[in-house]
């Protein structure tokens, strides 16, 4: 059972990492150091939150969790929309710093909650092997999938293409902040709008669909609106990048 | 117009409790949830307090409710749902999702005030 639980729950906070990884490795092949810079960092202030994880759950009446991951994943989304900015650019410029800071900060969120659960649990009787065992499936499965995805993205020949699934992304991964904050009541529930029976949020499928593109079976009105402002804003600024990089190499030739 | 003062006044007089939201408390004992059913009003928005009386954590999950919360070992946290239409919610412990389950029905106001 242990075993399941480590894949279920690896599977579930790494995939976003294992993706992010996988759109930057399209967009600049040789930022592999800074990528693993930015993991490290991440994991670093993973540990240190987890171990001041009490008191950090306690600020807000409680809330300090959820507002400490929106600050978090607000910060990723800022990152991304520089990424973004950098993609479209004609020139080959690797944002290094960029790089590292946004892999961190997509790291954090999505480390703690499996940080818990192996400080929680290794130290139980006969669980260490099998949490050993399933964070190394899930990270091969993790791997595999962002293996794919970047086979992908490196063959499309539309560079725009890679750079609106970049977007979906990314507005995927901050659209969470509408779902931690109805959560602990900052913001109205004011419930679903729909919801799908053919891809359930709990089946195979609609974890990839989330890890992607934030996919919910039953959002609300609320998620949506915060989905589709930052994927507006972020084709917005690829647009205006793209724009404003064609002119000026216009203008240097 | 004696009508309206009286209603102003009952208004003004509603108790604090009365206006406050709904807490329901669960507890969290050997990766098993104390109710395991909770049953709420339509349309309200209800405040759940989870106190993990185990050791280790747990991480509360609902795919029905887009919930998902750490309590920590020998603590308590704290989620707001609703307003909700009337059915049936379920909810895990991510850790032990074969123990830790439970649900939240949700009925019409009259139907909750009838079991009240």
């Amino acid at each position: 059972m242990m075993l399941i639980n480590t894949v279920i729950l690896f599977l579930r906070d790494a995939l976003p990492v294992f993706v992010l990884m996988a759109f930057l490795l399209a967009f600049w092949q040789h930022c592999g150091r800074s990528i693993t810079l930015g993991c490290a960092l991440g994991l670093v202030i993973t540990t240190l939150i987890v171990l001041q994880r009490s008191t950090v759950s306690e600020y807000f009446e409680g809330a300090g969790y959820e507002l400490l991951k929106c600050l978090t994943l607000i910060t990723a989304f800022s990152l991304s929309a520089i990424i973004l900015g950098a993609t479209s650019q004609f020139g080959r410029h690797c944002p290094k710093l960029v790089i590292t800071l946004l892999v961190a900060f997509t790291v954090i969120p999505h480390s703690t909650d499996f940080s818990v659960f192996l400080v929680g649990f290794s130290s139980q009787k006969d669980a260490l092997t099998p949490i050993l065992l399933g964070t190394f499936l899930s990270g091969g499965i993790c791997a595999s999938v962002a293996v794919l995805l970047n086979l992908l993205l490196t063959s499309l020949k539309q560079k725009y293409l890679s750079q609106i699934m970049f977007a979906i992304f990314a507005a995927g991964q901050v659209s969470n902040c509408a779902l931690l904050l109805q959560q602990i009541d900052w913001i109205p529930d004011p419930g679903a709008l729909w919801n799908s029976q053919f891809i359930s949020d709990e089946s195979e499928y609609g974890h990839l669909l989330k890890a992607l593109m934030g996919y919910e079976a039953a959002p609300s009105i609320i998620y949506l609106a915060v989905y589709t402002t930052a994927l507006m804003l972020l084709i917005g600024i690829a647009f205006y990048a793209r724009h404003h990089g064609l002119t000026q190499q216009t203008k240097s030739e | 117009m004696r009508v309206h003062y009286y209603l102003a006044l009952a208004l003004l007089l509603r108790s604090p409790v009365s206006l406050a939201m709904s807490e329901i408390v669960v507890n969290i004992r050997e990766h098993l949830f104390y109710p395991s059913e909770i049953t709420i009003p339509a349309d309200t928005k209800v405040k759940i307090i989870f106190f993990n009386h185990d050791s280790t954590p747990e991480e509360l999950d609902s795919f029905d409710l887009n919930r998902e919360k750490v309590v920590f070992g020998h603590a308590k946290a704290t989620i707001y749902i609703g307003p909700l239409a009337p059915g049936k919610y379920r909810f895990f412990g991510e850790y032990h999702p074969a123990s830790a389950v439970g649900k939240v029905l949700v009925v019409s106001q009259q139907e909750y005030d009838d079991v009240d």
